[in-house]
């Protein structure tokens, strides 16, 4: 069994098998990443293969400085992100009646793929912006320029998004 | 403020794993296993460059061969060093014909032939080494004959000895003009009509499903330099440079929306089109009518898109001249490489034309195969006026984008004024 700068050594050499080792090593997590940042899963799948491809085209300059999984999911959102991009269509998205402002309790319990499914149902900007936000640690500035929108855009649609999400929580309590 | 929800969120998605389907990893496979035909693809073209360099080499060769048949014909003298030259036998025709005194042609012997002989030039006498030149000959009489005989040096002598001897034997005056070496150089003027073949997968278009019955074809005009040579007399190499336009353009012409311009993206606008996204540095703003979804910047349901790409040519071709009249007639076929230096795409709407950018992922080199039939009138012995209808076909498709299959063609009426060398 090798590590994994063995395995990208060997991918860098156009070895097959390493390229197979190295889809398996992180093919689910990807996919996770490609699922969160794509509108429906077949989109994701297409994602996921064109990342993986790019991914074995360019290995060769990654010069080893940082993770390489990092890199790799910088990758995967760059792909779906564009795809995201060139579909942009006028959305039309429901009004709320006004900003929920309280934060909700730290100490809830609520099962991991409820919350998943959440955020799958968020409309698509405010997915992306709170996944971009949240979960990858980019700044409004950034995201603004990955998604081709303001930073007040940005933060509006945060701030959407995490309002639509206090509410699901709270119905869900509610209803527990 | 919002740290618990931003907290329970990401505890709960980073991290998160899903098993992608065994199809997917399939599917990279094969796309994999594919990159050796993409490398094949960058061959083809050194191959093609290749091909093109042993033609012109091939091509170059031929008019030396030929050049040499008319140097190294028996009957006459021919110069080598260090080998003695053949003898001419004094009991063949052309000795016995001229008296040895006559060997030398002199511009006032000719002058007494026929009009055909005034066009011989005089020969260039050269003192050349003498053992090189004559053979060692115990024979008193062939010596005699070698010492009264002025070497031809040159290749203009050598000709117009080879015509003078043609004339003694009584042949006729338009054979000599076979091995002859003609150069062309002409210039066009061509209008060309382009459309294409078009495929595109719907997963490309997002929706916006284009078809071939589309896209239209567009006019336009090129024009370049073409220089033909012809070592035989039917047959001809042409190369030269062109500069054509192609492209296509697309009409909005149902109630559904054909043309897919919308974006509401500002820092990058995207325009989708049968070719594929529209690079552009405007700032489109879209919104949608009933019938279309359109550029607030025409304001107007009857707009067409048109993508133009202009693009230099290097053509290879043979022609066959298939008559000897008067008014010439011939078939030329070959291949073209081209590189495109031009890629504009314009929104046409009301009388009005806005460029909007550029076509992305459009194949810089492209091969296309070439036939047309070539009409020649002379105006005089050197000029002709030339028209010539062709067709081109791509053989790649100008997208580079492997879900889009667009291959253009065109008919092309060149016009043209050639002089020949």
């Amino acid at each position: 069994m090798y590590n994994i700068e063995q395995i990208i050594d060997k991918c860098k050499k156009g070895d097959t098998k390493a390229a197979e080792a190295l889809y398996k090593l992180y093919a689910a997590k990807m996919f996770a990443v490609c699922i969160r940042f794509s509108k429906n899963r077949a989109e994701a799948e297409d994602s996921l293969q064109d990342g993986f491809i790019k991914i074995f085209d360019s290995i060769k300059q990654f010069a080893g400085k940082g993770s390489f999984e990092g890199w790799m999911k910088r990758i995967f959102i760059n792909i779906c992100l564009e795809k995201y991009r060139k579909e942009q269509s006028v959305q039309l998205v429901e009004e709320l009646p006004e900003y929920e402002d309280t934060d909700i309790d730290a100490n809830i319990i609520i099962p991991t793929d409820i919350l998943q499914k959440f955020v799958e149902e968020l409309p698509e900007r405010y997915r992306l912006v709170f996944n971009l936000y949240v979960i990858e640690d980019m700044q409004h500035k950034d995201i603004a320029v990955a998604l081709g929108i303001t930073e007040g855009t940005s933060k509006s649609n945060l701030a959407r998004a995490r309002d639509i999400l206090k509410r699901k929580v709270k119905e869900y309590l509610n209803n527990e | 403020m919002n740290n618990n929800i931003d907290k329970l969120f990401k505890k709960a998605i980073q991290g998160q794993e899903c098993e992608p389907p065994v199809y997917v990893w399939e599917n990279i496979q094969k796309q994999l296993n594919k990159s050796p035909k993409i490398i094949s693809r960058r061959w083809l073209h050194s191959i093609v460059a290749a091909a093109i360099v042993i033609v012109c080499i091939g091509l170059w060769q031929l008019i030396q061969t030929e050049r040499q048949i008319l140097i190294t014909d028996n009957s006459i003298l021919t110069l080598q060093p260090n080998v003695i030259a053949p003898i001419p036998n004094p009991k063949t025709e052309f000795i016995q014909k001229l008296p040895i005194q006559q060997t030398v042609i002199s511009k006032t012997d000719i002058s007494k032939q026929t009009n055909i002989v005034k066009r011989i030039s005089p020969i260039h006498q050269q003192t050349l080494h003498f053992d090189v030149l004559i053979a060692k000959n115990s024979n008193p009489e062939v010596k005699n004959l070698h010492q009264n005989i002025i070497p031809l040096t040159s290749g203009d002598a050598i000709r117009n000895q080879q015509e003078y001897q043609l004339l003694l034997n009584g042949e006729k005056d338009g054979e000599k003009e076979k091995k002859h070496v003609k150069i062309t150089l002409s210039g066009h003027f061509t209008p060309t009509y382009s459309a294409g073949n078009y495929s595109s997968s719907v997963k490309n278009t997002r929706g916006f499903n284009y078809s071939n019955s589309d896209l239209n074809g567009i006019m336009n005009v090129g024009g370049g330099i073409k220089i033909s040579i012809t070592p035989r007399k039917r047959l001809s190499f042409q190369t030269g440079i062109f500069y054509s336009r192609i492209g296509q353009r697309s009409t909005e012409n149902s109630n559904t929306p054909r043309i897919a311009a919308f974006s509401t993206n500002n820092s990058a606008p995207c325009v989708n089109t049968p070719l594929g996204n529209i690079n552009t540095d405007r700032k489109v703003v879209s919104y949608r009518t009933s019938k279309a979804i359109i550029l607030s910047s025409i304001s107007d349901n009857d707009e067409t898109l048109e993508q133009v790409f202009g693009s230099i040519e290097i053509p290879l071709h043979i022609r066959y001249q298939l008559n000897n009249n008067k008014v010439l007639f011939s078939l030329s076929g070959g291949l073209s490489g081209g590189i495109i230096v031009n890629n504009k795409v314009y929104m046409k709407a009301s009388g009005e034309k806005e460029l909007l950018g550029s076509t992305e992922n459009i194949r810089k080199i492209n091969l296309s195969t070439d036939l047309g039939l070539g009409i020649e009138y002379p105006l005089s012995h050197k000029i002709r006026i030339m028209i010539e209808p062709g067709f081109r076909y791509f053989l790649q498709s100008l997208s580079k984008n492997d879900l889009i299959d667009f291959k253009p063609y065109t008919f092309t009426f060149s016009t043209g004024i050639g002089i020949e060398f």
